[in-house]
């Protein structure tokens, strides 16, 4: 983990919501793994204060390029949207523990809701990479909730559920699941909103599955001193609470303690 | 001045910098090893401890508010054993004074931390008298100057360490409280903790921390830290560390003008985990450029007044 100041390369606006930023940050871009963020500064200004993490996207290493795909929900996320290429960005980064590929090859299932699918990207491609068969599903309410999805039929088979119709499916992320063949799966990886998380590890968990989750929660620091972004994992009856930040954001979903 | 001298004195300690970390916002000090020269700093004062280990608040223990933070972590550590046989050991070899900031839920507790943490190689006790986010102890002896002298007395007779007691803000006076912590034997006064506060989600319509209630901390409270401890300096004869939204040179200068001897950068490392050393040097320009030792500097602002 190291700071830095990042270049903007390019900024693009990818649908009403979605912003695509592309840093230079070569220390950085060497050592990521699937799911890791940045925690970024997004200006000089002390409102908002706070750092803002982000999955990271997509990286190359040997070009020293970060990506960042981002919704533009509040004030931090506004003001990260305006940056202009040649900008500098304060970053803190690779944190935290991204995916776990646990074979050498195999076939995945990934499962993105709405802005879920940003870390998916940069795991889509390492599986591919490491000759792993993958499986995409991406869901959301609306089209401009989706930002790659046509892009990411280059990884693997993608199937799409919008909650209007927008595009795809017209359904939940979960109504094409019978669609997968889940037999053949040797793991599921997922990032989204909690409750569609919680659906998905019921599925898994029926279907005999391992599932990893990635989780979104608020941080301060961002590398697990604040204490502030606990999740509760193991036994339901005395959950231990661990830090998304650095504990995960990823976690095996069995070991987290789902909300009924 | 090519340089200048930043040493602050707190009893026996003297620290090569008045910049130290608040406690809560850097850790244990190892987090942040990779980002800066722990070396450099002052002093770093960890987490707080407490005699068992505390899990602490349910979430959400965490949300931003205007140029500010509110925490309501509720005091999760592992436990003073293990600060003594698993961190501490790690901790030490980086040659910068540790303080460990204690809290208990009674008078014994805290005498008993004091007691267990001699001879440990810490440098000082920060004595937490003023957590607003735990039911029992706590705020409650901060908010009570015969309470608060109390606990300070119960530390002072366990411990030959320096006594640091950091007060709260969430009181009606706080410089009776901070002389009613010194006539006990405290060595120095640490101000402020956060202030007590809250915030709503109006679309869940309740309140946004699990805890209810949190401490606000952030530069939304500098102005509040800058009045207590220019109050404060000036009606105590031992020094005052000085914190509360400091997250630059400048904020730390009108500290140390305002009458803190030192100061400590809390929610500033989390926006800047490398703000400490940033400040260091900028003190050190400051003096330089200005032909001061830092000691010159403490309370100037007095006497323009």
């Amino acid at each position: 983990m190291q700071r830095t100041f990042a270049k903007v390369l390019n900024i693009e606006q990818l649908t009403s919501h979605y912003f695509l930023i592309t840093l230079m940050a070569p220390q950085l871009a060497r050592t990521v793994q699937p799911g890791q963020f940045l925690h970024v500064r997004t200006g000089e200004q002390l409102d908002p204060l706070l750092r803002r993490p982000f999955s990271i996207h997509d990286w190359h290493s040997g070009e020293g390029t970060m990506q960042l795909l981002f919704q533009v929900k509040g004030k931090g996320t506004q003001l990260l949207s305006r940056k202009q290429k040649g900008e500098q960005l304060d970053v803190l980064g690779p944190l935290g523990n991204g995916f776990a590929i646990t074979k050498k090859k195999g076939k995945a299932l990934l499962i993105g809701g709405g802005i879920g699918e940003a870390p998916l990207w940069g795991l889509a491609r390492t599986l591919k990479e490491a000759h792993w068969e993958v499986t995409i599903v991406l869901g959301a309410a609306k089209q401009t909730l989706l930002a790659r999805h046509n892009d990411f039929s280059q990884w693997g088979e993608t199937y799409i559920a919008t909650e209007d119709g927008s595009v795809g499916f017209k359904g939940r992320v979960t109504n094409l699941l019978p669609l997968v063949a889940a037999e053949h799966l040797d793991q599921v990886y997922a990032c989204g909103p909690k409750p569609l998380l919680a659906a998905l590890y019921t599925w898994t968990n029926s279907n005999n599955l391992p599932l990893q989750v990635s989780l979104d929660e608020v941080m301060a620091c961002g590398m697990g001193v604040c204490l502030g972004c606990v999740q509760p994992v193991g036994r339901k009856e005395a959950p231990v609470l661990a830090k998304v930040c650095t504990d995960g954001p990823v976690f095996s979903a069995e070991e987290v303690v789902w909300d009924d | 001045m090519i340089n200048p001298d930043l040493t602050v004195k707190i009893s026996s300690l003297t620290l090569k910098n008045p910049v130290m970390t608040a406690s809560g916002t850097f850790g244990f000090g190892l987090e942040f090893a990779n980002l800066l020269d722990l070396s450099s700093l002052g002093a770093v004062v960890v987490k707080g401890i407490t005699l068992t280990p505390r899990q602490g608040n349910p979430g959400p223990r965490i949300v931003e508010t205007a140029a500010g933070v509110l925490n309501a972590i509720g005091l999760e550590n592992p436990g003073v054993e293990a600060f003594i046989s698993d961190i501490l050991p790690e901790l030490l070899p980086h040659a910068v004074p540790i303080i460990v900031n204690i809290s208990g839920n009674t008078l014994d507790e805290y005498g008993i931390l004091a007691a267990r943490l001699n001879e440990t190689g810490v440098s000082a006790l920060e004595v937490n008298i003023s957590c607003p986010n735990v039911k029992e102890g706590g705020l409650v002896f901060g908010t009570v100057p015969e309470q608060a002298a109390q606990v300070v007395a119960a530390v002072r007779a366990n411990t030959r360490l320096p006594v640091i007691v950091k007060l709260s803000p969430n009181v009606t006076d706080i410089v009776s409280i901070s002389k009613s912590v010194e006539a006990a034997g405290a060595d120095a006064v640490s101000l402020i903790n956060t202030l007590l506060g809250m915030a709503i989600d109006t679309t869940k319509m309740k309140p946004v921390l699990g805890n209810v209630f949190g401490g606000l901390s952030g530069p939304a409270v500098k102005p509040v830290a800058l009045r207590m401890v220019w109050q404060v300096s000036q009606a105590v004869s031992i020094p005052v560390i000085g914190m509360g939204g400091i997250l630059s040179t400048e904020d730390a200068l009108e500290f140390i003008m305002a009458g803190a001897s030192a100061i400590a950068v809390g929610t500033g490392n989390f926006v800047n985990p490398q703000a400490t050393v940033e400040i260091i040097s900028g003190i050190n320009s400051y003096c330089s450029e200005h032909e001061v030792n830092l000691k010159d500097l403490v309370g100037m602002a007095w006497e323009a007044n």
